[in-house]
């Protein structure tokens, strides 16, 4: 521990270059997404345009939430992370592409919000296409400017020299470091604004992502309300980053500059993260779920009913195998498994903790585990009587296009501009 | 730029704190930490009076109310939950910054909790006591409070294990347990300094408590163990006994009270609430005990910025009750929001709203988060915010429910805030009598304090 909390260390710029092959099958991701995606419009646009929801959902909470870690680094001043902040600082570079993405979902909104087709008249006021999509859009927007420049004054004290160093983009480089005055003061000017901005960016997120929570999902069921479902989805975009951020981390424990730095220490303290805030995601759920199942009102209980099945809201203990072969109750039960049972029971040691093999694998699991909860939320919603809607063709090409563009976004931000930093050594 | 001196290793430090140039500072410590314990002045046993006459003021009337019936306490239709509850559920919140502080704090390495963990866990142990009377002054026939405990009696009867206020009897003993044994422990190495400088009667007394510690290095790192699991295990009931608090309201269906957001809306509010009365307490206990040394600007620092955090969420979650309520369209949530703001407890909500929302924010201001005078001011005044939060949740939604018919009017009666005012003094009792007797900030924790100041060149 003692030297987890030495004075902030001297850091410099790794452009190294993009990897192969993993770029190379991170564009083939993209390409079978892209090619996946026109095929469902051609074919069964409804589908495409629902997977499109469900991914463009669960990266834009990914990468807001790898922002919020790195403020939260910021705003508390812990000195333990080291390169940790950078890698959840390498998962915003997603943030603007969210936005533009958000753009290409305006264009399917027919199929998405099942609202525009059949209004709901005393939601008129705020379930309406004009207020719906300009809210949204500036809630994106705003967080995309935040997000780059956050980025931009966090990496700049450290990219002194980099612009004539970097084999590419140098450019970028110097664009990003015009107007140098010198490694000291710009750490100093860097360090001031960041603390001042770092409270603002979470304030934004709290109450620009609970907005969008209760807009771009919760709307889709548009009889059913719950104060606590923007919190809700906020706290699992976070919980996904820090996964994300603690599965990179594993990965690159041996990475050139890296070296010695993924301590065990870090991979306790991130594993103690992923454990205590799945504890505190299930806790959010069940907040909700209790009060629900208590009050046993009709209208609140179909949305539980329509994802857990019948079994969970009976009035007693009643237990029939057959009540989980409703649609969608087995994804429900195993996004429970990857987000909670098997992190706290894997994670609650020690040892699991700081070993690299078990860590990844159970982040690796949150982070599958909350691609399915953002599923479950958003499928029985638009297609309540078929279980298997969610999987299919169509919507796993259009997941793996998602996913090979955020790798893809993040290599190009870790490997080429800015980098991921690594500290300086003598 | 030269690189930084790397800092020495935390073993050179123990051993320049074991060197003999190192004593004087170390009994220094001990000396301005014990001094609160040396004998009381006449400001003190006035102070002592006079909660103890409120006390016994309560307790007449309380009496007087066994004997005449809850009538007194102005309990009619449609309102029969009414000031205990708002205080019950009011204590219970004072009761969570001493087991965050301790607990959570804990494991999130925050050294800056050991000048205040000890004053907060006293104040824990004492809210607690205190609203553990609430349920018993509520159900009116005190005697029948038995049947609470979770036993079957003579006639074979359970409990209602349905009941949320059959939860919160499990949730508060259970959190009264673990803050008592989390004070102890805690007060163990400290009692025994006490013991070693003691003589008389508090000689014995600490002799009997401090269980015969040493101070050796397996004591020690039994206590330190001991310390890490009741952490670990305390720090779920942070969460959870505000939550089944919730839960008396948000599982039934009355309007406003039908949250899903109630639960962790609780918990922030409940720390919220602890933090401004540790500052309440702690800022005169500073003052008038010359601690300034140990109760720095630092941790008025960080203690103000749990409250702007929890202010905030506080915040949040009004703003996500008004914003639901309205978007939900159902008629009689929409006039349960309507009239919190505009109704009859247009008042109360506006305190609250004030109180606990907009003021805090004042604190975003640097200079403001280390002004004592200026905190003192907004921590009392987070306090009267969050009782009257809790008023204008019960009171406000009970008094207008589905049908308007059977609406009414509730004011406190006298007895109410005779009893209110009792609790007051019960748990000022409580804390003035520990003063005098425990050390007010743990000295053991200190001293680790000043080990890791000097490992890190004072970075605190």
């Amino acid at each position: 521990m003692s030297s987890n909390v030495a004075a902030p260390v001297a850091e410099r710029a790794n452009p190294r270059g993009l990897p192969q092959p993993l770029t190379t099958i991170c564009a083939a991701l993209v390409a079978v997404g892209i090619g996946g995606f026109l095929y469902g419009l051609a074919n069964d646009p409804a589908t495409a345009w629902r997977a499109f929801h469900v991914n463009f959902v669960y990266f834009a909470g990914l990468a807001q939430g790898g922002l919020v870690i790195a403020c939260a680094f910021v705003i508390i001043g812990a000195r333990w992370p080291g390169p940790v902040r950078r890698i959840a600082e390498g998962l915003a570079a997603w943030v603007p592409i969210s936005f533009l993405l958000a753009l290409v979902g305006y264009l399917g909104r027919d199929y998405i919000f099942p609202w525009i087709e059949h209004p709901v008249p005393v939601k008129a006021a705020w379930l309406n296409e004009g207020r719906f999509f300009i809210t949204d859009l500036a809630i994106l927007a705003l967080l995309a400017f935040l997000t780059l420049r956050f980025l931009r004054l966090s990496v700049r004290p450290h990219l002194g020299g980099s612009a004539e160093a970097a084999p590419q983009a140098g450019g970028m480089f110097a664009r990003w470091t015009s107007g140098w005055r010198g490694e000291e003061a710009e750490r100093e000017a860097s360090d001031r604004q960041l603390k001042r901005m770092a409270p603002i960016i979470c304030l934004v997120y709290a109450f620009g992502f609970s907005i969008l929570g209760f807009d771009q999902v919760m709307s889709l069921d548009p009889h059913w309300f719950s104060n606590l479902f923007g919190g809700f989805f906020a706290w699992g975009g976070f919980l996904s980053a820090i996964a994300a951020t603690a599965l990179i981390a594993v990965l690159h424990r041996n990475a050139p500059g890296l070296e010695g730095e993924i301590t065990p220490s870090r991979l306790h303290d991130l594993g103690k993260m992923i454990f205590a805030f799945s504890i505190f995601w299930m806790y959010l759920f069940w907040a909700q779920y209790l009060v629900i199942w208590y009050g046993n009102l009709p209208e609140e209980t179909a949305y539980l009913k329509a994802r857990m099945g019948s079994q969970f809201l009976q009035d007693s203990w009643d237990f029939a195998w057959y009540r989980l072969n409703e649609p969608y109750a087995k994804l429900t039960m195993a996004v429970w498994a990857c987000n909670w049972i098997i992190p706290f029971w894997v994670l609650l040691g020690q040892r699991p903790k700081k070993t690299p093999a078990i860590l990844g694998s159970v982040a690796a699991l949150v982070l599958l585990g909350f691609w399915l909860e953002r599923n479950v939320l958003v499928w029985p919603a638009l297609v309540p009587k078929d279980g298997g809607a969610w999987l299919g063709g169509i919507q796993l090409a259009v997941a793996a296009g998602f996913a090979g563009a955020f790798v893809l976004v993040y290599l190009v931000y870790t490997r080429v501009f800015p980098s991921l930093l690594v500290p300086r050594r003598a | 730029m030269p690189p930084p001196p790397p800092p020495p290793p935390p073993a050179e430090a123990v051993a320049s704190m074991l060197s003999p140039g190192a004593r004087p500072r170390d009994s220094k410590i001990n000396r301005d930490l014990l001094s609160v314990l040396e004998a009381p002045s006449l400001l003190y046993f006035g102070l002592l009076g006079l909660a103890i006459l409120g006390v016994v003021q309560a307790v007449a009337t309380l009496a007087y109310q066994t004997y005449v019936g809850l009538g007194i306490a102005g309990y009619q239709l449609p309102i029969f939950w009414g000031v205990y509850i708002v205080t019950f559920v009011f204590w219970v919140g004072i009761a969570h910054a001493g087991t965050l502080i301790s607990a959570i704090l804990y494991l999130f390495r925050a050294q800056w909790r050991n000048a205040i963990n000890r004053g907060a866990e006293a104040m824990t142990v004492f809210a607690v006591l205190t609203a553990a009377l609430f349920p018993l002054i509520h159900i009116g026939r005190i005697w029948k409070f038995y049947f609470l405990i979770p036993y079957p009696n003579q006639r074979g009867l359970w409990v209602n294990f349905k009941s949320p206020l059959l939860w919160d009897v499990f949730a508060v003993n259970t959190y009264m347990t673990i803050s008592i044994v989390f004070f102890y422990v805690g007060l163990i190495p400290d009692l025994a300094i006490a013991r070693d400088r003691a003589t008389g009667w508090r000689k014995l007394l600490y002799g009997a408590l401090s269980l015969g510690w040493q101070g050796t290095s397996r004591q020690w790192k039994a206590h330190n163990r001991t310390v890490l699991h009741l952490s670990g295990l305390a720090t779920p009931l942070v969460l959870s006994v505000h939550s089944v608090v919730s839960w008396d309201f948000a599982v039934s269906i009355v309007p406003g009270w039908h949250a899903t957001i109630f639960a962790p809306y609780f918990v922030a509010g409940a720390i919220f609430s602890g933090f401004a009365m540790v500052l309440t307490v702690m800022i005169p206990v500073r003052r008038i005990f010359g601690l300034e040394a140990y109760i720095t600007d630092y941790h008025f620092e960080n203690m103000s910025r749990f409250i702007l955090l929890t202010s905030l969420i506080v915040g949040y979650a009004y703003a996500s009750e008004y914003f639901i309520a309205w978007y939900s369209g159902v008629e009689a949530e929409r006039t349960a929001f309507f009239l919190r703001a505009f109704g009859p407890y247009a008042i109360s909500t506006w305190i609250m709203i004030i109180c606990n929302a907009v003021l805090p924010q004042l604190l975003w201001i640097k200079r403001l988060r280390t002004n004592v005078p200026f905190l003192f001011v907004l921590a009392f005044t987070i306090n009267i915010g969050m009782w009257f939060e809790r008023y204008v949740i019960i009171i406000g939604s009970l008094s207008r429910e589905y049908i308007p018919d059977t609406w009414g009017l509730y004011v406190p009666s006298p007895a109410e805030l005779s009893i209110l005012v009792g609790s007051f003094c019960w748990f000022s009792m409580f804390f003035l009598i520990f003063l005098k007797i425990f050390p007010v900030v743990a000295i053991a924790e200190v001293k680790e304090l000043a080990i890791h100041e000097k490992a890190h060149g004072g970075a605190h």
